[in-house]
């Protein structure tokens, strides 16, 4: 009997829930590093398809095996061999999913569901790359090219509907979300940087991707502000000008170490009549904080302190995950659709057959009669070819939808054997008459 | 045509709706469509009733709402085509819904008995000011927004109103937008009627008391074009008086009516026109 094995989907792997940072590191692998890993797997012939993965928080390969066991083997032995790293040090933070939990985890991945920070956008492109890796590599076939695009395509319908993206979830996205909340379009706006520190250079940064006017620092160190200044392409202000050039700034991003205020409410009034009402935005990331609170309460002026941004995330966070439950679902849905497909394969090979052993026979019948007849030559014209596929599709029609459509209730190993026994397709001895036709 | 108007309106409204509460912005996009229809319909029902009468459609209680209606989708669909924000939407497919909705309610007329250059005057005057009217509606509906966002801003509650809701820059150019057309729209209708005054009563201002409050509303809304343009008014103050402005506004075209005594009811319902 030689109905097809059952190949599994299996996915194994290690991330940040399983797996501490200095394991994370030594199994990270590098675009090279992959190549080779995958053409190791080719070159041992180890499975029929595979895929590897690697970010700074997780490693994962996805293969296709008949014999799931033994292929995890072989993958920690060629991710110990590339990396150098014995066996010993990483198997315990790995875990083995297989069928509709392999599935369903790399839809997941992909649509950012199981990331460090959920929603994050940045995975759905590094799978996609990893994915384009093992194409060129020619390690991804019939299996993994459809898994792929399906999960891209999870991917794409949990971020379209629903709102998993849409809430930053970093206090620097979260302060480039209420300044478009306040001023809409940035691309008129200038931006100064007081003081310097990762949150607050990274929140200018973006502000400079939403493309401001311009970015201008202010720093007690005047060389360092030009510094700073030039990595934004920007300009530099001496620390003494940073009240003065409220006149004509929009946003105000403060992170000095400074243990007073800097910037006091009683100025705010006269700047603000010299500005002429335009709004304001003050991002006090320093702690202690740099900008007297009390500013807030000035007409068209907005403050927000490193704890109000962290509220902000807060919430956003929330909001998150109560949309991540509306992408599980997604998920769910699409994994069944792809398993159901998946399954469908299985038929292929008895399709094949039992076409070609029903193609034989009327080819068959039709030679011989030809012969008896004198008019062996005609066989050879386009139109009695078309008469034999013509007779074969009509005859097996109904035959091929019942194994299409076994019903979800129905097992379709069972019928792939039945059609089997019915139409004797393992038995490999030919019919005498085929064997004249294709000597002939 | 006005009942399909009301129809468009309605399902534009249902889905504005639906948007909301199933938190889908696909939803948006059909109710923005139906609202532009509904608006269509009802400037083809002006025009239709335009030519049964032979003149323009501006008298009577139901001809006055058909145009409030009517000024009201047309500043939405302006402020969509000049900020690109679908602002409002369910607001204005609810009010021009609730406008055309009563309109069916009365007489269409049939016939304007008297077809001179007073009664041209008059039409236009009426037209003028109710796109005023409907420029100041929106320009307070806008400045509700602005308040709630501003103070969604203030004390940083970032809930699900201020998620929906624009920008404050967004908001605050919307609703100069609105005043300064408002405004344009209120002093052509202003200056017709003075004309008009003239030539049917003899006299530029007979000084009764809608005219009083109408010039008054218009103080209004210079100053507050002047605060705006100086700067002093800007953001809450500004959206405040927009509201503060739209309040006058309706005294002015409602309560007047009511509690005082003017010619202008009179005059527009008086026997120059022959209902059906």
């Amino acid at each position: 009997m030689s109905v097809m094995n059952q190949q599994e989907i299996v996915v194994t792997g290690m991330n940040h829930k399983t797996a501490p940072v200095e394991i994370r590191e030594k199994l990270s692998l590098s675009q090279d590093e992959i190549k080779k890993a995958l053409g190791l797997i080719k070159e041992k012939k180890a499975f029929n398809e595979a895929f590897l993965f690697s970010t700074c928080n997780r490693v994962e390969a996805v293969f296709v095996s008949d014999c799931p066991e033994e292929g995890v083997k072989k993958i920690f032995e060629i991710l110990a061999l590339v990396k150098n790293v014995p066996m010993s040090d990483f198997i315990s933070c790995f875990y083995k999913l297989t069928g509709i939990d392999a599935v369903k985890h790399i839809f997941r991945v992909a649509s950012s569901l199981d990331s460090m920070i959920l929603g994050e956008p940045q995975i759905l492109g590094q799978v996609k790359t990893a994915y384009k890796c093992a194409t060129s590599a020619g390690s991804s076939k019939v299996i993994l090219n459809r898994l792929f695009h399906r999960a891209f395509q999870a991917a794409k319908r949990v971020r379209t509907e629903t709102g998993i993206g849409g809430h930053a979830v970093s206090i620097s996205y979260a302060a480039i979300e209420l300044a478009k909340k306040i001023f809409g379009n940035l691309s008129t706006k200038k931006v100064l940087l007081v003081g310097a520190g990762e949150m607050a250079e990274l929140a200018v940064e973006h502000l400079v991707q939403n493309n401001v006017a311009h970015v201008f620092v202010a720093n007690r160190t005047f060389e360092k502000g030009l510094d700073l200044a030039k990595r934004f392409s920007g300009s530099a202000i001496r620390f003494e000008e940073v009240v003065s050039s409220l006149e004509w700034v929009d946003i105000i991003i403060s992170s000095t170490g400074a243990p007073d205020y800097i910037i006091n409410g009683k100025d705010m009034r006269q700047v603000m009549k010299k500005r002429k009402n335009r709004p304001l935005f003050f991002i006090d990331i320093a702690v202690p904080r740099d900008i007297d609170p009390d500013i807030n309460k000035v007409d068209n002026i907005y403050l927000y302190d490193v704890d109000d941004l962290q509220d902000v995330v807060e919430v956003n966070m929330e909001e998150r995950k109560k949309e991540a439950a509306l992408a599980e679902e997604i998920v769910d849905e699409m994994a069944v659709k792809f398993l159901g497909w998946k399954k469908s394969l299985q038929i292929v090979p008895t399709i094949v057959e039992l076409r070609k052993k029903v193609q034989d026979a009327v080819e068959c019948e039709i030679f011989r009669t030809m012969k008896d007849n004198n008019l062996e030559k005609s066989f050879q014209s386009e139109a009695v070819y078309r008469m034999v596929d013509s007779i074969c599709s009509r005859l097996l029609h109904d035959p091929i939808n019942f194994l299409k459509n076994p019903g979800s209730h129905r097992d379709v190993q069972s019928y792939i054997l039945l059609v089997r026994n019915l139409f004797n397709l393992d038995d490999k001895g030919k019919d005498e008459c085929v064997v004249k036709k294709i000597e002939n | 045509m006005i009942s399909v108007a009301l129809f468009l309106y309605i399902l534009s409204f249902c889905f504005y709706v639906i948007s909301q509460v199933q938190n889908n912005p696909f939803y948006r996009r059909p109710g923005f469509f139906l609202l532009v229809l509904g608006f269509m319909c009802t400037g083809i029902n002006l025009f239709l009733d335009a030519v049964s009468i032979g003149h323009i459609p501006a008298f009577g209680i139901r001809n006055s709402l058909v145009i409030f209606a009517f000024s009201v989708s047309f500043f939405f669909v302006l402020l969509y085509l000049r900020f690109k924000v679908d602002l409002l939407g369910g607001a204005v497919a609810a009010f021009s819904g609730l406008l055309t909705g009563l309109a069916l309610f009365f007489d269409k007329i049939q016939y304007i008995g008297q077809k001179d250059f007073s009664i041209f005057m008059t039409a236009l005057h009426v037209f003028f000011t109710f796109f005023a009217n409907a420029a100041f509606f929106t320009a307070c509906v806008i400045g509700l927004f602005y308040l709630v966002q501003e103070k969604n801003i203030k004390l940083k509650k970032h809930g699900i109103i201020f998620r929906r809701l624009p920008s404050l820059e967004i908001l605050e150019s919307s609703g100069n937008f609105c005043i300064a057309w408002g405004f344009f729209f209120l002093t052509v209708g202003l200056g017709i009627g003075v004309v008009m005054s003239k030539q049917v009563f003899g006299h530029f201002l007979m000084l009764d008391a809608k005219e009083v409050w109408s010039f008054l509303v218009w103080f209004l809304y210079a100053a507050l074009i002047h605060g705006r343009l100086s700067s002093r008014w800007r953001g809450r103050k500004a959206a405040v008086m927009a509201i503060i402005g739209f309040g006058i506004v309706v005294f002015s075209f409602i309560g007047i009516n009511i509690f005082m005594d003017t010619s202008h009811g009179e005059y527009f319902m008086g026997n120059l026109i022959i209902r059906g």
